[in-house]
């Protein structure tokens, strides 16, 4: 069956939809909101969306563009280069192998899952930053972090949710 | 989805899969070399993060009106309720400020002619740049900012940043029309700085915490809390005598220095151009002045 051009454009903007979504929360947490102190204890947008996709909908976020996430939140924000990318990476990886036994499992359990895998992306996180610097850094932005991270995982997930919805076909 | 039938599928599907495991492993395998990359200070990863920032600084610049016009007008709110204490306060800040604008032109004129009685060096002309911060990012372990003015407007590698009481930053790198700032507080920060009353010299180091320390102070200096610090000029870095902060803990091993800038009202950053070369040498482009100022210097 020949697409025409415009389902094919349609399709592609399926396909790109959750990676070019997780660009756009990457540039949102960037934003400053003039919270008191609120830049060190921003969520990380992109943990969330490439757990929530690789456990979802695996062939919506291949490696590459994990790769392109985290090489993106690097760049424009100024961190060391290649640990967020790594930690998404692995992130990734793990919640696509593990996506059998979340996907029949209720919310509580995925966001459980979802708990503990980025406690092991926060703690590695913490590791890499200290090795690349050279000093021992205080863990206690990086537990603020997790916890906002954390405790935004639903709302997000929620939203995906209904994105997943939008571009199902 | 139908697949197509055939011989070529049983043969094409587990080297997809395989090709698709052997990618990932590329892929962490480019994340690795990308640490060890960015580690070892290459130009092109500056010139990339760059590119970067040039490319998504109109998108965060449009993006950041809405909220800073948002968190201005919450602001402003909190302010008109306290709008007469303000108003007095401002009232007899105004006459202090008044009478040290008249002992300062005083003070001036006394120095430009003793200066000319000492045939000393003028100092450098001093310009001006200034940009909004666009963004505020670097996660949990980096403190640092972008804002929206670039090479383009006469902003350049090591130049200090003001914000609004004190010194802020320095440029870390610049893209053509943005440029990131790295913070007072970032582990990587280090201010040449003196005491402003015992004119002892040391660094400023940022340790991610909201104080930074002072460290490499001579042994016989003894600093109280309170004390205010400023720039040192040393390095040929910034214009001496930038307010950075007072003492507020001392005493004890480490020396913590309180900033004036405050971080959470940081809306507009001045940056400096002494006219000479910053803490970091250019390479390439310009003479290496950087250490040949720095070898000059007693």
């Amino acid at each position: 069956m020949k697409l025409t051009l415009w389902q094919r454009l349609d399709l592609a903007a399926r396909q790109t939809t959750p990676a070019l979504l997780t660009i756009l929360a990457v540039m949102v947490t960037m934003l400053p909101l003039r919270l008191p102190d609120f830049g060190p204890v921003a969520p990380w947008l992109a943990l969330i969306s490439v757990y929530y996709w690789s456990v979802h909908r695996p062939d919506l976020m291949p490696a590459l563009a994990v790769f392109a996430i985290g090489l993106f939140s690097e760049l424009a924000g100024g961190t060391p280069l290649g640990v967020s990318t790594l930690v998404l990476l692995l992130m990734h990886v793990t919640a696509a192998s593990q996506r059998r036994f979340f996907i029949s499992r209720s919310f509580m359990v995925v966001w459980c899952g979802f708990a503990t895998m980025a406690l092991g992306a926060s703690v590695l996180v913490w590791f890499m930053n200290m090795a690349l610097a050279g000093v021992v850094v205080s863990p206690r932005p990086l537990a603020f972090q997790f916890m906002t991270t954390v405790a935004a995982y639903p709302l997000f997930a929620w939203c995906f949710a209904q994105v997943q919805r939008l571009i199902q076909r | 989805m139908t697949r197509p039938a055939g011989s070529l599928v049983r043969f094409a599907t587990p080297i997809k899969a395989w090709a698709q495991r052997f990618a990932l492993l590329l892929l962490i395998g480019a994340a690795v070399v990308l640490m060890l990359a960015g580690r070892a200070d290459i130009g092109a990863v500056e010139r990339a993060r760059m590119a970067v920032a040039d490319a998504v600084a109109p998108i965060l610049d449009a993006a950041s009106r809405p909220v800073a016009t948002v968190a201005n007008i919450l602001r402003e709110g909190q302010e008109l309720a306290a709008l007469r204490a303000r108003n007095s306060a401002l009232r007899s800040e105004n006459a202090r400020l008044q009478h040290w604008q008249v002992v300062a032109r005083r003070l001036e004129a006394e120095n430009a002619a003793l200066a000319e009685l000492l045939n000393m060096a003028p100092e450098p002309h001093t310009r001006y740049a200034t940009g909004r911060v666009i963004a505020d990012s670097g996660g949990p372990f980096m403190r640092s900012v972008l804002v929206n003015a670039g090479s383009e407007n006469g902003v350049a590698k090591g130049q200090a940043a003001l914000a609004d009481d004190g010194l802020a930053g320095r440029v870390a790198e610049a893209g053509g029309s943005s440029a990131r700032i790295l913070l007072i507080t970032d582990i990587n920060s280090r201010i040449p700085v003196v005491v402003e009353s015992s004119r002892h010299r040391g660094i400023l180091a940022g340790d991610n915490t909201e104080r930074p320390q002072l460290v490499f102070l001579p042994k016989e200096a003894s600093v109280s809390e309170g004390d205010r610090i400023v720039t040192s000029g040393h390095g040929g870095a910034f214009p001496p005598g930038l307010p950075v902060g007072r003492v507020s803990r001392s005493g004890e091993e480490t020396i913590r220095v309180a900033p004036f800038a405050d971080w959470n009202r940081m809306e507009y950053l001045r940056l400096v151009d002494y006219g000479m070369p910053g803490i970091v040498s250019i390479e390439g482009t310009k003479e290496n002045r950087a250490t040949t100022a720095i070898g000059a210097l007693p």
